[in-house]
């Protein structure tokens, strides 16, 4: 079993994917091992709240474990994950109950209005960070986090993730020069927003 | 200080590809040029410098320690069933078919539940059944006696239909001129909304049966039954004035000539009847359907 582990860390993506699709669900393991840090972050940056994050990107595990057994091999695995990921969270930015717990929490915090991401959790930040930094980096969230569905994922794939254009656009769906000019139009506007931060 | 606005909004919707180095050439010297000369944009292109390197170092949040142990927990208990549907594989042919089956007993189950009140009512009244009921008794009766005796089936008696026409008085006539007469009038709309109501129910009616059937009632019908050792199985009324409409009656085959003649003492039998009971036939069931004529 250990054995079987330690081997399953060293092989790629695909490798495992089709041991999966031969009836190895431990090889679901591993990719779940290797991307939940990733998906838990990218979900916590386009939402705004880290448990709503965990939930969703367990969502997206669940979807991944259900179409993993068709996946065809046409797109990398760390493309094809991130694009449930980000559609998972719009559509639960979208979602009614979404909208309304948000609506709760900016009304139970007024100091908190204009600010959402103030009332992320962030005890889950690294320890090691600055309370100036930590301070710095929720009011930037926040920031973020008002943009709208389509600015927010791209600048998050593009300058938190660091995604390549080509790969953004994948995941999206949107064609490399929109991706460039609605990056381009959601820097400017965040960069007005943290006029006095930067 | 640069006076040129249009250029600076120029420069800064640039600055964002400017930074990527995704600029051509001349674009690339004319933006760096203009940031010598211009501090307001060399400010923004500064600023947004600065927010992409924080963007880049932001902190990463990390899943919880449970968080393997809850998502097992959730695939074990959410889709056990759909591994299990997985597992069995039916094939995509098989599953077409049984969506479009499920899809048109959904509708029939529709419809039985939201069909209009038209059909309902047609649905409930008996003329119909008991024209379905003709069908299939003539279907019966066009049987060769041979393959009515290898039926295992107790035979039910031949069903035999007439219509017994009244000499009636219409004690109501519809009149052209007569709606005309009566606006001209003045009637009320209570007047108007009554007689409209009558109408309608003479509409309603078979054509034939244009005025009120009294000159029958359910005691003669009764005596006739008797006189011919028979039994009335079924009797219907109009709605209208409680006279018998149509009714059912099982006699002896033999005494059939004899109802026959009953009948024709009452009114006319404006259908003859299209065939006697065959001999061997021990009961014979006849179904009267009253009229009354016009005068």
């Amino acid at each position: 079993m250990v054995n079987n582990r330690s081997r399953r860390s060293s092989i790629s993506d695909a490798e495992l994917i089709k041991e999966f699709q031969g009836g190895a669900e431990g090889a679901f393991d591993e990719l779940v091992i290797r991307y939940k840090d990733r998906i838990v972050n990218l979900c916590y940056r386009l939402l705004g709240d880290y448990q709503d994050a965990c939930d969703t990107a367990q969502d997206v595990f669940i979807k991944v474990f259900e179409a993993l057994i068709k996946f065809k091999f046409q797109s990398s695995f760390y493309t094809w994950i991130y694009r449930i990921a980000v559609n998972t969270c719009l559509n639960r930015i979208k979602s009614l109950e979404f909208r309304f717990k948000k609506m709760i929490k900016r009304v139970g915090n007024p100091e908190i209005r204009g600010n959402p991401s103030l009332s992320c959790s962030d005890e889950f930040l690294s320890p090691a960070a600055s309370l100036e930094s930590k301070e710095r980096s929720i009011i930037i969230s926040g920031a973020i986090d008002s943009l709208s569905g389509l600015k927010k994922t791209v600048v998050v794939l593009r300058d938190i993730e660091g995604l390549a254009y080509n790969e953004i656009s994948e995941i999206t769906g949107l064609k490399p020069g929109t991706v460039k000019s609605k990056l381009a139009r959601a820097r400017a506007g965040l960069r007005k927003k943290l006029k006095n931060v930067l | 200080m640069c006076y040129n606005k249009m250029r600076c909004a120029k420069i800064r919707r640039n600055l964002s590809a400017y930074i990527e180095k995704e600029l051509d050439a001349d674009t690339t010297n004319m933006v760096a040029q203009h940031l010598l000369s211009c501090n307001a944009c060399k400010d923004a292109f500064n600023a947004l410098h600065r927010l992409l390197q924080e963007l880049s170092v932001m902190e990463k949040v990390k899943a919880p320690d449970d968080f393997m142990d809850s998502l097992q927990a959730r695939i074990k208990k959410d889709y056990l069933f759909g591994r299990l549907a997985r597992s069995l594989r039916v094939p995509s042919g098989i599953k077409v078919l049984l969506q479009l089956g499920a899809g048109v007993a959904m509708a029939g189950l529709l419809f039985f539940i939201v069909r209009p009140p038209e059909i309902k009512r047609i649905a409930q009244s008996d003329p119909v059944g008991i024209q379905v009921e003709r069908e299939s008794n003539a279907v019966k009766s066009a049987l060769p006696a041979k393959s009515s005796a290898v039926d295992e089936k107790p035979e039910s008696p031949p069903l035999i239909e007439l219509a017994l026409l009244l000499p009636g008085q219409l004690t109501e006539r519809r009149d052209v001129f007569q709606p005309f007469m009566e606006s001209e009038a003045g009637l009320t709309k209570k007047d108007l909304k009554s007689r409209k109501q009558k109408a309608t129910s003479m509409e309603s009616d078979t054509p034939a049966a244009l005025g009120r059937a009294a000159a029958l009632s359910t005691s003669d019908i009764n005596k006739i039954v008797r006189k011919i050792k028979g039994r009335l199985v079924k009797i219907e009324y109009n709605s209208r004035n409680n006279s018998p409409k149509i009714f059912t009656v099982e006699m002896p085959a033999h005494e059939y000539e004899n109802f026959l003649r009953a009948l024709q003492g009452i009114g006319k039998l404006s259908r003859p009847p299209a065939f006697s009971p065959a001999p061997e036939s021990k009961l014979a069931e006849v179904r009267v359907r009253v009229l009354v004529q016009v005068p």
